[in-house]
């Protein structure tokens, strides 16, 4: 079995064709080429031909012409297989067209059957087995590519040994490329502090992490829960293909050698995408949102003072948005600064130039 | 006399040389190179020039030159949609 590649102006030019009669069969050749296992078709070429509701042929004078245009290389490439359409009948491998494959395969097993109903607008592509048996060539080993596109993907072809050939060129050294390539460097830090700051407002705005200490009521000595400091850190992990995931570790400490334990819960929510290539148009998938509930605890030895007993509560809350936001904006801003005194410098150094010296 | 053919259907362009009279008949070339082909005669046919040279000319009746390209091409490329019951009655 074969993988099939289709150029998209072929297929345009088989459904056209096709569309052309409404009531009538259309049939030609498909011109193409066989890279591995794949049946690359560029071109679909037809002729003058003799066509009923039920039958088309396509007689020997026209392919007589075909023949003619490839051996004189009017039109490059092999005939690697032929369409004809089924108007209103559906898509199928009737007996006339395992006759036809047949006569076709006793030349090479690469040859393809194009079926198309322009009714529905229903295409499919056969092969007959070892045994004459039509088998459909299922849809996901077909494949339309647009023009400039590889008519191979690398998932259809079967590995080869290819050695790279580097390409050697002149180097060519310029005096501006360090400049440019500076200015390109702070490009790229603005958009990376712009990036890290732009995951902040995409991520859930505000994310604290709250944590509450249940106060003990004794009633000989008072404990009093001591200076509770959170530290927080968040780290933001952004790649290119568009995914976030955030992790947050919170640890709570504080004075004294009781211990409190102290459990501290956050929810967040992360979507991943991918992005895949379909036949004709590059898609974003949602591949998974997980929602991840995290539980946190941590001792917090009590401290004693003196004072009257009482029950309460204290709350603590984690980093916040704008402290988060805090190095991406430093890094942009010393990056557009960077930029503006290069700039400053660059247009002093052209002053001379500029000067009026000759105005006279 | 030598004559190329050709089949350009499939991966590689099948080749094949031949040492021909100009009195030879189409039909017995065309089984030579079947032969070597591995394809069925009656199923093919020989062109030249855009045109099918027909079974029982020579080949100086049908105006092929020496060192002609021909192509060995199938006779016809027929598709049918009818169902079978329908193709065994026509």
């Amino acid at each position: 079995m074969f993988y099939v590649s289709i150029s998209k102006a072929a297929m345009d030019k088989v459904t056209e064709h096709a569309k052309s009669k409404e009531h009538e069969e259309v049939v030609g050749v498909l011109i193409g080429k066989v890279v591995d296992k794949t049946i690359v078709i560029e071109d679909a070429v037809t002729g003058r031909m003799e066509s009923g509701p039920t039958r088309a042929v396509l007689p020997p004078d026209t392919i007589a012409r075909i023949a003619d245009d490839i051996i004189k290389q009017r039109i490059r490439g092999n005939i690697v297989g032929w369409y004809h359409s089924h108007p209103g009948y559906g898509i199928f491998m009737s007996n006339v067209d395992v006759a036809t494959q047949m006569k076709l395969q006793q030349f090479s097993p690469y040859i393809t059957a194009l079926i198309i109903d322009p009714s529905v607008d229903q295409v499919g592509f056969f092969t007959l087995d070892a045994s004459g048996e039509s088998q459909s060539i299922p849809p996901q080993n077909v494949r339309i590519f647009a023009e400039g596109e590889q008519p191979v993907s690398p998932e259809f072809a079967v590995p080869t040994e290819q050695a790279a050939t580097p390409v050697e060129g002149p180097v060519i050294v310029r005096e501006k490329t360090n400049h440019l390539l500076l200015g390109l460097l702070l490009v790229v830090i603005i958009m990376v502090g712009f990036l890290w700051a732009t995951s902040f407002f995409i991520l859930p705005r505000k994310e604290y992490v709250t944590v509450s200490v249940m106060f003990r009521e004794i009633p000989v000595t008072t404990y009093y829960v001591g200076d509770v400091t959170l530290t927080s850190t968040r780290a933001v992990v952004t790649s290119v293909a568009i995914s976030f995931t955030q992790t947050r570790t919170t640890t709570l400490t504080t004075n004294g050698d009781q211990p409190l334990t102290v459990t501290a819960t956050f929810t967040r929510t992360s979507t991943s995408w991918s992005t895949s290539s379909t036949t004709t148009l590059i898609m974003m998938t949602i591949t998974s949102t997980t929602t991840s509930t995290s539980t946190y605890t941590t001792i917090i030895p009590w401290t004693t003072v003196t004072g009257i007993p009482k029950a309460g509560s204290a709350s603590v809350t984690g980093m916040s948005q704008s402290e988060g936001l805090r190095w991406p904006f430093l890094f942009s801003t010393a990056a557009i600064g960077i930029l503006i005194i290069g700039r400053r410098r660059d247009s002093l150094g052209r002053q001379p130039d500029t000067s009026p010296t000759s105005r006279e | 006399m030598r004559l190329f053919i050709q089949a350009p259907i499939g991966p590689q362009t099948g080749l094949a040389e031949i040492d021909v009279l100009p009195e030879h008949t189409i039909i017995e070339i065309k089984e030579r190179v079947c032969s070597s082909f591995a394809v069925a005669p009656q199923t093919v046919a020989l062109m030249y020039g855009g045109i099918i040279l027909d079974d029982s000319s020579t080949v100086s009746s049908a105006g092929v030159p020496e060192n002609a390209q021909l192509a060995l091409m199938p006779y016809t490329i027929i598709g049918g949609s009818g169902r079978h019951e329908r193709d065994l009655q026509e």
